[in-house]
């Protein structure tokens, strides 16, 4: 049946070709926006996601990284002093705004941590170190910013509000999900850069002792008043539907997601039905000669799966170049195993989903049809 | 062998049409059989019948010594375990090669076989790599024939198969189809044409839906 399927399909080249073309397209689309979204919201929660403490404590209510309310530097000794804790740090989350080199301005998200720690920093360094922040008024930019910063570097200056600032450090994976860009510095540099969090710290995140259980140690710090304690992952979550949900950016994306599964199910639907109306005579033949209807219908659905699959790999291969193609800009397109592995499910079930109307025609031929 | 009793068929619609009245007929293993009458006899009507493709309203069937079960499920295994149809209009996958038209068969039975043997057994080993729209219209009934060989069907079912053909190909398809009846299958084979009577054991004819 496979063989008969495949050369029923390159019989007809043409109309392969286009129900291909149908295909490709529906899983570009479907795959570049999925990756967009991916890679949207892996951005949200980068700095979270590659944190190497346990648990994040924000203030009950915080939504995300960079909603957090604010609260006392003093709870810092309480989270300390909390048993199964082994070391807890400061972070900052917050805006300043940049005065480029032509006079533009322009917002900045600006996380501060310890240097000497680097927990909360950034995590891949392209050029400078780390430990360079520990000199006040230093910075440290993502490369995907170079662009919105136009092209500022390591060793050039600006100016943050009135505060002079100079870029030490070019790191990379911090790329910005917002048209704001991304930048690291001392917690005691990004604080006073703060419109908002003078003597106050954004977050505080917790390095478990060895053997301690974190649902057990998050449960003793939420005793604390106004303390919401997360682990990194379920952080790194909260932040992630933050902007999938709240935003509309979700459900913008799954709308185009949903149009290429529509585009693709008309075009594959639409052809792979002309093509069985054609050979109607044909399946009468097959079902004469003793092919049973779950016969035909394994025939219709092998063809479905053949286009599924070559729609599948000529769609995501575009979808890879024009992820490569927008490497460079400041927008993440990120594919990962799972994402492709349910894009194939996607294109294999609008495939088969098109399908349908041609096995309603063929459950329907007559076999008698033969003598006509 | 092949023994139809009491077959019949209407057609139901805004005028119900008795396509075939209660036809009784039986063909033996290594016989030839002509089913012979103008259009619209029933002639066709009763094949589909013989050949389980089609259910009668009433009467019985028995192929190889076997009563036919009508319940739906069980006929296209029938159709698989003893019929060969031959076509007037041929009815090869146009996607397919010869041989593999002459594999069809043997693929939905599960069974091996040798297409290449059933056709060179018609002459045509020579073109079993050609799609039917590179054969010539004779060339493709003898594929055909070597498909309906090709699982060692014990009854053969002929429509018009000359019907599209020149008179020296209608020859050689019915001396195909005499070689077949002579090696011990039953052959059943619809035709109006009178040439064909001296490759014949028997000669059923039909008229109004009845044997005359």
């Amino acid at each position: 049946m496979f063989r008969l399927a495949w050369k029923n399909l390159v019989n007809d080249r043409m109309r392969l070709g286009v129900a291909l073309a149908g295909v490709a397209f529906a899983v570009f689309l479907m795959l570049i926006q999925a990756g967009i979204y991916v890679g949207f919201t892996r951005s949200a929660s980068a700095v979270v996601d590659h944190c190497r403490a346990d648990l994040w404590i924000v203030t009950s209510g915080s939504p995300n990284i960079e909603a957090a309310w604010p609260f006392s530097e003093d709870d810092l000794a309480a989270v300390k002093g909390t048993p199964g804790v082994a070391s807890a740090e400061k972070l900052i989350h917050s805006f300043g705004y940049l005065r480029l080199p032509d006079g533009e301005g322009r917002w900045a998200q600006i996380f501060g941590f310890d240097p000497a720690t680097g927990t909360g920093g950034p995590w891949e360094m392209v050029r400078g170190s780390v430990a360079d922040l520990k000199r006040p008024g230093t910075y440290i930019v993502d490369e995907s910013a170079a662009g919105q910063l136009q092209g500022l570097g390591v060793g050039d200056r600006l100016e943050n509000i009135d505060r002079k600032m100079e870029i030490v450090g070019v790191c990379r994976g911090a790329k910005s999900y917002t048209t704001n860009p991304i930048l690291f510095a001392s917690y005691d540099t990004a604080q006073r850069a703060s419109l908002l969090h003078h003597e106050r710290a954004g977050f505080i995140v917790a390095t478990l002792a060895p053997g301690a259980d974190a649902a057990e140690v998050a449960e003793r710090l939420r005793r604390f008043p106004r303390f919401d304690v997360r682990t990194r992952r379920e952080f790194a979550a909260m932040t992630r539907d933050y902007w999938a949900s709240k935003t509309g950016v979700g459900v913008g994306i799954g709308l185009t997601v949903a149009l290429g599964f529509v585009v693709g199910l008309v075009i594959v639907g639409q052809t792979m039905y002309a093509s069985t109306v054609e050979r109607l005579r044909e399946f009468a033949t097959l079902k004469a000669l003793g092919a049973t209807n779950a016969g035909v219908c394994v025939l219709l659905w092998t063809q479905a799966a053949i286009i599924a699959a070559a729609g599948w790999a000529a769609g995501g291969a575009g979808a890879m170049l024009a992820k490569g193609a927008l490497a460079d800009k400041p927008i993440a397109v990120h594919f990962d195993a799972p994402l492709l592995a349910a894009m194939l499910a996607a294109t294999l079930a609008m495939c088969l989903g098109a399908s349908l109307l041609s096995v309603v025609r063929v459950l329907r031929v007559d076999p008698a049809a033969v003598f006509k | 062998m092949i023994e139809a009793g009491n077959l019949a068929k209407v057609y139901r619609g805004a005028v119900d049409v008795a396509a075939v009245r209660g036809v009784s007929l039986r063909v033996e293993a290594g016989e030839l059989a002509l089913l012979m009458g103008p259009s619209g006899s029933g002639k066709t009507t009763l094949l589909s019948m013989l050949g389980c493709i089609l259910t009668p309203d009433e009467g019985t069937l028995r192929v190889c010594g076997e009563e036919i079960d009508w319940s739906g499920r069980a006929l296209p295994a029938i159709r698989r375990r003893f019929f060969g149809f031959i076509y007037q209009h041929f009815n090869l996958l146009a996607s397919l090669t010869a041989r593999e038209n002459v594999e069809v068969p043997l693929v939905l039975a599960g069974r091996s076989g040798d297409p290449d043997a059933a056709l060179a057994a018609v002459g045509m080993g020579h073109r079993a790599s050609f799609r039917p729209e590179s054969l010539s219209g004779g060339e493709k009934q003898r594929v055909a024939i070597a498909r309906a060989m090709a699982a060692d069907a014990p009854v053969i079912l002929g429509d018009e198969p000359t019907g599209n053909l020149d008179s020296e190909n209608g020859r050689a398809v019915f001396a195909a189809l005499r070689d077949l009846a002579d090696r011990g299958r039953t052959v059943l084979v619809v035709t109006h044409d009178e040439r064909w009577v001296r490759y014949a054991d028997r000669v059923f004819r039909m008229e109004d839906g009845e044997l005359t």
